[in-house]
C-alpha cells in the first residue's frame, strides 16, 4: 500500500514537471514570431489572422495543462482528498 | 429602449436587494460579514472570480483596444488569463495553507505574520492602494461616459458615477462578501449572455467570420499582426502585460481572498479550470465586436464606438440588456476592489470586532469616495489605465510570494525593495522618472529586479538555515 502510494507520488511528481514545463513553454511561444510574427498574417485559419487563432490555441493549451496539474498537484498528496 | 431599461433595471434592482438583504440575514459575525463564511462552492467560485476579473474594461475597454491596436490585443489578455488559471492552481494551494496557519483577515495582515513584521502588510496595503484606487476609478468612468453618451443631456457623468458609487457601497455595506458575490452571480451570467448576443448579431451582420476579417484587411491591415497600427504591442510590452495579469491572483487582494474563502482544494482546481474556459468564452465574443468596431467605426471616439455598438445598432431589448450588463460588469469589479480595500485595511488593526467593523465599514465609504474623486478627474483611456493598475499592483507579487512560499521568514529588505520599486514606478506615471531604461521598459526592469532580488535573498536564507542545522 506505502510502496503504490509512493510509486504513485513519483509518478505524479513526473507530472507536475511536466504540466508546469509545459505552461512555462507555451506562454513563452506566445511572445515568440511562432504567435506574433511582426505584420504577418498568413496562415489564415478560418478567416482568422494568424496571431489570433495561435493565440486561441495558446490560451486553450495552457487552460488544458491547467485542468491536467490539478490531478497531479501537489504530487505528495492525493488531489481526491479534502484538505 | 428606454421602456426595457426599466423593466430590465428594475428587475436587476429587486435582485440586487434581494441578494442584500438575504446575505445581511446570513451574516452571523465578521467573518460571514467580511470573508463570506469562508465555504464557498465552485460555481459561486466561478462567477464571483470571473465577475470581479472581467470588468467594465473587458465589455468596454477591450473592444476598443482590438478596434484600435488590433488582435495582439489577444496576447495581451487572453494568453496572459490562460497562465493565471495555472498560477490559481498552484499558488491557492500555498496561500490557502498559509491562511490556515496564521489566521486570514486580509494580505496585508497574512504578510505582516509571515515576514514577522508589520511593514510588510503596510508597503502591501500602500501599494494596492495606489493602484487599485484608479482601477476601480476607470469602472466607474467607464460606465459614467457610456451612459452620458446613452442618455445625452440627461445628467452629466460626474452625477452618474456618484449614483454608481452609492447603490455600491449600499448592498456591499448591508450584506458584506456574501451580497457582492451573490450580485456577482447576476453580473457574470448578464455580461456573457449580453456579448454573446451582441457578438453574433454582428458576424451574422458581416456574413461570417471570413467576410468579418476579410474587411478588416480591406479597412486597415496593419489590424490582423503584431504590433498593430500604432505599434503599441512589442514584445516588451506583452511581456510586462503578461506578469501584471498573471500575477493578479497574488497582487490584488479582492482575487487573492476569493482563493482562500473557496470550501476546499478540489473546489480551487475546479473553479481555476472554470476560469479559464469563462476566459476563453467571453474574450472571443468581445474580439468579433473590436473587429466589427474596426470595420464600421474606424475613426469614431471611444464613446460614440461604444454607444452606437451596444446601444443604437441593436434592438431595444438587447441595448437596455447592454446598458444592464455594463452597470452590473463595471459595479462586480469596483464593490471588490472597494471592499478588498476595507478588508485589507481591518487586517492591519487590532483591538475587538465592536470596533474594529465599524471602521472599517467607514474604511470602505472612505475608499469609494476616493475612487469617486479619481474617476471623475482620470482620462478615457480605460485598458492602459487599468494596465498601469495591474503592472503596478504586480510589483507586490515577489513579495508575497516569497511571504507565501518561504518557510522561514523572508527579510526585511525584500519590502524594503518592494517599497523603492512601487515608488520609482509612481515617479514614472508623473514624468519624474522616465518610462525607459535604455532599450528596457522600467516597469519590466523593475519587476525583474524585485523578482531575482527576492530569489537570491530566499535562496541565500535557505543555505543560512541548512548550515544551522549542519552546526
Amino acid at each position: 500500500m506505502e510502496r503504490s502510494f509512493a510509486s504513485n507520488t513519483k509518478k505524479r511528481r513526473t507530472l507536475w514537471r511536466v504540466c508546469y514545463t509545459g505552461v512555462v513553454l507555451v506562454s513563452a511561444a506566445a511572445f515568440t514570431p511562432l504567435v506574433i510574427p511582426s505584420g504577418v498574417m498568413e496562415p489564415a485559419l478560418l478567416g482568422m489572422p494568424r496571431t489570433l487563432w495561435a493565440g486561441i490555441v495558446v490560451t486553450g493549451l495552457l487552460v488544458l495543462l491547467t485542468y491536467a496539474a490539478t490531478h497531479v498537484y501537489p504530487p505528495e498528496i492525493d488531489p481526491e482528498n479534502a484538505e | 429602449m428606454s421602456t426595457w431599461i426599466w423593466i430590465l433595471g428594475g428587475l436587476y434592482a429587486a435582485l440586487l436587494a434581494a441578494v442584500s438583504w438575504y446575505a445581511w440575514r446570513r451574516n452571523r459575525d465578521e467573518d460571514a460579514y467580511i470573508l463570506a463564511g469562508s465555504n464557498v462552492g465552485a460555481l459561486l467560485g466561478l462567477l464571483t472570480y470571473a465577475a470581479t476579473l472581467f470588468s467594465t474594461f473587458t465589455l468596454m475597454g477591450m473592444p476598443d483596444f482590438f478596434r484600435t491596436h488590433g488582435v495582439g490585443a489577444w496576447i495581451f489578455l487572453a494568453v496572459s488569463d490562460g497562465a493565471q488559471v495555472f498560477l490559481i492552481v498552484w499558488f491557492g494551494i500555498h496561500i490557502r495553507r498559509r491562511a490556515r496557519e496564521e489566521g486570514f483577515k486580509g494580505t496585508s495582515g497574512l504578510l505582516g505574520a509571515l515576514y514577522r513584521n508589520r511593514w510588510a502588510g503596510y508597503v502591501y496595503f500602500a501599494g494596492v492602494f495606489l493602484f487599485l484606487v484608479p482601477y476601480v476609478a476607470i469602472q466607474i468612468r467607464g460606465l459614467a461616459i457610456f451612459l452620458e453618451a446613452a442618455f445625452p443631456g440627461a445628467v452629466s457623468a460626474w452625477i452618474w458615477s456618484t449614483a454608481i458609487v452609492a447603490v455600491m457601497l449600499t448592498y456591499s455595506e448591508i450584506g458584506g462578501l456574501r451580497a457582492i458575490m451573490y450580485s456577482d452571480v447576476i453580473q457574470g451570467l448578464t455580461l456573457l449572455t449580453v456579448v454573446w448576443i451582441i457578438a453574433v448579431g454582428f458576424l451574422d451582420t458581416m456574413g461570417g467570420m471570413e467576410a468579418l476579417f476579410d474587411e478588416v484587411r480591406t479597412t486597415n491591415e496593419a489590424l490582423l499582426s503584431t504590433p498593430g497600427p500604432h505599434g503599441l504591442f512589442t514584445v516588451q510590452f506583452l511581456i510586462a502585460s503578461f506578469f501584471g495579469v498573471v500575477l493578479l491572483p497574488a497582487t490584488q487582494p479582492q482575487l487573492t481572498t476569493r482563493l482562500i474563502i473557496l470550501k476546499d482544494r478540489r473546489t480551487l482546481n475546479r473553479m481555476a479550470v472554470a476560469v479559464g474556459c469563462f476566459a476563453l468564452l467571453i474574450l472571443f465574443p468581445v474580439t468579433v465586436i473590436g473587429m466589427y468596431g474596426a470595420v464600421a467605426h474606424p475613426g469614431a471616439q471611444t464613446r460614440d464606438f461604444l454607444s452606437s455598438v451596444l446601444l443604437f445598432e441593436q434592438p431595444g431589448i438587447l441595448a437596455a440588456a447592454a446598458v444592464i450588463g455594463l452597470l452590473t460588469a463595471a459595479m462586480s469589479t469596483a464593490d471588490s476592489q472597494i471592499f478588498a480595500l476595507g478588508t485589507e485595511l481591518r487586517s492591519l488593526m487590532r483591538g475587538p470586532t465592536r470596533v474594529v467593523l465599524p471602521r472599517t465599514k467607514w474604511a470602505v465609504i472612505a475608499f469609494g469616495v476616493a475612487a469617486l474623486v479619481f474617476s471623475v478627474v482620470s482620462s478615457d483611456q480605460l485598458v492602459l489605465l487599468a494596465r498601469v493598475s495591474f503592472n503596478g499592483t504586480a510589483l507586490v507579487g515577489p513579495m508575497v510570494l516569497a511571504g507565501v512560499l518561504m518557510k522561514k521568514a523572508p527579510g526585511i529588505y525584500v519590502v524594503a525593495a518592494t517599497a523603492v520599486a512601487l515608488l520609482v514606478f509612481l515617479l514614472s506615471l508623473v514624468g519624474l522618472v522616465p518610462e525607459m531604461v535604455g532599450p528596457i521598459r522600467l516597469d519590466l526592469l523593475l519587476l525583474l529586479l524585485l523578482a531575482i532580488g527576492t530569489a537570491m535573498s530566499a535562496f541565500l536564507r535557505h543555505r543560512v538555515g541548512e548550515g544551522a542545522k549542519v552546526a
